[in-house]
């Protein structure tokens, strides 16, 4: 008994792989792209709203870090100094016998702002280019 | 809670474990504060739920204390040990990331307010 495995289209699927990153690769840089500027517009807000002098939320920043045809990499940061004590919160900006001072309205528990937006943007993102490589015809397991 | 009835971690922040701030005149304690929480679904409910905390000792340089200590007795108490929680089971719980500051208090610059613990994610089932 003879055994024949037949492969059809396989010429057209291995032209489909060569081409699948150049393509992919493009439309995930524009999903990251838009996570990383929808991230930076949504802590930018929050911010804004315990603005004083303004610079921290002028200090959230996105760079594009890599597009090539390997991956796609964008840096949210927030550049300002009291960034840090914002979202993590200080125990500093008050003195020790109770007395508030300082311009971030004294002691102040932790924000999480951008730890946080940063997560769910990420997660939002991961949905978006697993629904992509999904309709491009793969099976994603564990997501 | 764990972290608020260990005797060692006590006793190296003897002020106590507290959510998102200690209170005035605190000197040695630790802080505890969600950062993010997502709930997954498993058949049409929910299924566990996903979270990321803060968890570190917070020292006055003024009061003394061993802030290496109490880092490393708060990732004893959380690294790779099932969370009980009541209508929960453990799933897991692990740090994610260091943390590590140093603060300089606004009031009197030759403070310092030493900082150090860890992102921990805590993962836990529904009954």
């Amino acid at each position: 008994m003879s055994v024949r495995v037949q492969w059809t289209g396989l010429g057209e699927f291995e032209q489909q792989l060569r081409n699948l990153p150049d393509r992919l690769t493009a439309e995930a840089g524009r999903e990251a792209l838009a996570a990383a500027n929808s991230m930076a517009v949504q802590v930018r807000t929050i911010y804004g709203q315990h603005a004083i002098t303004g610079g921290l939320r002028d200090s959230v920043t996105v760079e594009v870090q890599e597009q090539s045809r390997a991956g796609v990499a964008v840096r949210v940061r927030a550049r300002s100094p009291i960034a840090w004590l914002f979202d993590n919160g200080s125990q500093a900006r008050h003195w020790l016998n109770g007395k508030s001072t300082g311009k971030m309205w004294g002691k102040r528990p932790p924000a999480h702002v951008f730890v946080r937006t940063a997560v769910r943007q990420r997660r939002s993102m991961f949905d978006r280019l697993i629904g992509m490589v999904r309709r491009e015809g793969f099976k994603v397991n564990g997501a | 809670m764990r972290l608020g009835s260990d005797a060692t971690l006590l006793g190296l922040c003897p002020n106590g474990v507290y959510y998102q701030e200690a209170p005035e005149g605190a000197k040695q304690f630790v802080i505890v504060s969600l950062v993010e929480e997502h709930d997954e679904g498993t058949f049409e409910q929910r299924g566990f739920e996903d979270a990321l905390y803060m968890v570190e000792a917070r020292m006055a340089s003024t009061a003394g204390g061993n802030i290496q200590a109490a880092a490393a007795r708060i990732d004893a108490l959380l690294e790779d040990v099932p969370i009980e929680a009541a209508g929960f089971h453990a799933m897991a719980c692990f740090r994610e990331s260091r943390l590590r500051m140093t603060e300089v208090d606004d009031a009197d610059p030759s403070i310092r307010w030493f900082r150090r613990g860890g992102m921990y994610r805590v993962q836990v089932s529904l009954v």
